[in-house]
């Protein structure tokens, strides 16, 4: 029995704001978990021992391991800027229709300074 | 609650719970995360062990893989339930990503404990 098919959504509306942030919010979620994979190998090789920890450095610091990591960082912060969003409207905070696309762009410029912020790190 | 009643949560209830007390911890626990893939592009093996291996940086990340494997299977399985329609197949996909992210945390535990115990100096060289 093959899988019922899902009416079509996103291939199909043009979504406001907040619905393109909360789709968002699924996809970074699931790409966050390639991330814990990512750190899994991390570990894993720094248990093993030095050679192996070089590999993951190299790998890392290679131009495309660089676009890998920061997609990982900004993913982050946007799933944490927009998680404590969730956690707000669970207290019935901040759910007015008015300001609704004014805190998303708010959502949308922390998270852009968190990731800025990481750039920083000594 | 004054009751003598037993109460019992429901299933959905007791996901909704756990997802939120799981994202309020990981609002602290991050800043480990991001710290630990920060050092990694930089730190010589040295420097990272060491780091990996301070009291307060090995617990922190402990709890971090914990947490976070939790958060990811909550996560997850709403997002399974969304899009896979036949029951069988659904029930087995969850099993399978819970299996998964179980297995890759106790990998990153047990790597985490090694890294302790021997203080980030040397590892067992494959």
């Amino acid at each position: 029995m093959a899988n019922r098919p899902l009416s079509p959504h996103l291939q199909v509306y043009r979504l406001p704001l907040t619905g393109l942030i909360s789709i968002s919010h699924r996809m970074t979620g699931v790409l966050l978990v390639f991330a814990t994979a990512l750190i899994l190998w991390l570990l894993v090789a720094i248990a093993v021992g030095e050679s192996a920890y070089q590999l993951w450095q190299t790998v890392m610091t290679s131009w495309p391991g660089r676009v890998v990591y920061w997609g990982i960082i900004y993913a982050l912060m946007f799933h944490l800027c927009h998680g404590i969003r969730h956690l707000l409207w669970d207290f019935g905070k901040t759910l007015d229709k008015a300001m609704l696309t004014g805190y998303a762009v708010a959502e949308l410029l922390l998270s852009a300074a968190l990731t800025l912020a990481v750039y920083f790190l000594p | 609650m004054d009751d003598n009643k037993l109460h019992v949560q429901s299933h959905a209830t007791r996901h909704f719970r756990s997802q939120r007390i799981t994202s309020v911890a990981l609002i602290p626990l991050t800043l480990w995360q991001v710290l630990l893939l920060h050092k990694a592009g930089l730190a010589s093996y040295a420097d990272i062990g060491a780091w990996i291996a301070s009291p307060w940086n090995a617990l922190a990340l402990l709890v971090w893989v914990v947490i976070m494997a939790y958060h990811s299977i909550l996560g997850l399985q709403v997002v399974i339930e969304d899009y896979v329609a036949t029951l069988p197949r659904r029930e087995g996909l969850i099993k399978g990503v819970n299996l998964l992210v179980i297995l890759m945390a106790a990998a990153t535990s047990i790597a985490l404990v090694f890294i302790v115990f021997t203080e980030g100096k040397n590892g067992f060289s494959l």
